[in-house]
């Protein structure tokens, strides 16, 4: 009679459990080898036609755990686990992995740690997450690709009353692979129509200060104006 | 005085070493190498009906192609690569660290970079390792298995 009881209770649980079932477990989407390959196909392409000077490319699924990694030829030996690390830090955060080299330069150190905890945390720019309908199903990592970091002019462009006279200046500034800090420190005829292409370049720069950049100016201005 | 003759020959010793070559000539496995391996390797493993990672590694054990066929499970994926560089740093198959522990050289578990885990072998050309491929999912022979069928390919390497 007890065991009857005991039975007869467990039938009354599983039941129960049962009929609660499709709320539970939910629908996932993952990615697959055959995606993978895509994915790493359209970056090796995207790769050659930037002139990239090689790259490891990794595709992880949305647990964050390796499905395809590429090294092309040539590419240092060490990016082949900071793609997997920052890809693997992408499926995991569901986030660009910029966010965190952002975070981290703009002051927040401390977030430096959250690698003691998860394997492989790699807060550096270049893992993006794969978004099917919405959903991570992957994030894909990409090291080894980056250009010179030394910067020079790649084009330009010029509208204007003798726009061809002025535009030599940047062809000039091409031909001997120099940046645009050649330009705003070359003294130019005062007045003159070609003076306007200083002060583009001056303009260009203004935007594009580094984060750190601007740290330095404004307390170099600030120090200035107390003296 | 004898120091500074002696101090000379040494000089007039180490110059006429210099005659002999410092550097050798290596093989380096390409991309292109990889690829083909790990197609012969997945065939196969298809064929079997087998879920496996497959890695490659270069000449210094580092990862430079990995494919995990659908469904496999996930931690074969650090399986498969520490298979590869085992073989591919100790130029032998994996196998032979298993065996060596099976046998009663316990000591064997602590060799550095090593996995004493079967299915990862040397990918050879001319008597040259270059690179090594590890396969991890199902059983250790069949990983072997597969594993070797991917490294046979490279017998037909050219420059």
């Amino acid at each position: 009679m007890r065991y009857l009881l005991t039975t007869l209770t467990a039938a009354a649980i599983a039941m129960s459990a049962s009929t609660g079932y499709a709320e539970s477990v939910a629908d996932k989407r993952g990615l697959m080898l055959e995606g993978a390959r895509q994915v790493i196909a359209a970056t090796v392409d995207a790769a050659r036609k930037a002139d990239a000077p090689g790259g490891s490319i990794a595709v992880v699924d949305e647990g964050g755990n390796l499905l395809a990694l590429e090294r092309l030829d040539h590419t240092f030996a060490a990016s082949a686990n900071i793609a997997i690390g920052k890809a693997r830090t992408a499926a995991l955060f569901k986030k660009s992995t910029k966010v965190f080299e952002d975070a981290i330069k703009n002051g927040r150190t401390s977030m430096v740690t959250l690698g003691g905890d998860l394997q492989n945390f790699t807060p550096l720019q270049g893992g993006i997450p794969l978004e099917w309908e919405g959903k991570v199903v992957g994030a894909i990592g990409v090291s080894g690709a980056a250009q010179d970091p030394r910067c020079h002019h790649c084009g330009s462009s010029c509208v204007a009353h003798h726009a061809g006279d002025m535009i030599n200046e940047f062809s000039v500034l091409m031909k001997a692979g120099a940046g645009a800090k050649t330009i705003a420190g070359t003294i130019h005829p005062y007045p003159t129509q070609a003076e306007v292409n200083k002060k583009v370049v001056n303009l260009w720069r203004k935007a594009h200060f580094t984060n750190g950049q601007k740290n330095i100016l404004t307390k170099w201005f600030a120090w200035t104006r107390k003296r | 005085m004898i120091h500074s003759m002696v101090f000379a020959i040494a000089i007039l010793g180490a110059m006429v070493g210099t005659t002999q070559a410092q550097l050798i000539e290596k093989q380096a496995l390409t991309l292109k190498g990889a690829k083909q391996i790990v197609a012969v390797a997945e065939a196969k493993a298809k064929l079997e009906g087998a879920r496996v990672v497959i890695a490659v590694v270069d000449e210094g054990g580092n990862l430079l192609l990995l494919q995990r066929l659908d469904d496999t499970q996930v931690a074969s994926v650090n399986v498969g690569i520490d298979k590869a560089r085992t073989a591919a740093i100790f130029r032998r198959p994996s196998k032979v660290f298993e065996e060596q522990v099976r046998n009663g050289r316990v000591a064997a578990l602590a060799l550095h970079g090593a996995v004493p885990l079967q299915g990862g072998v040397p990918i050879v050309v001319e008597g040259q390792v270059i690179g090594a491929i590890g396969v991890s999912g199902e059983t250790p022979d069949q990983d072997e298995d597969i594993a070797l069928a991917g490294a046979a390919v490279a017998a037909s390497f050219t420059k």
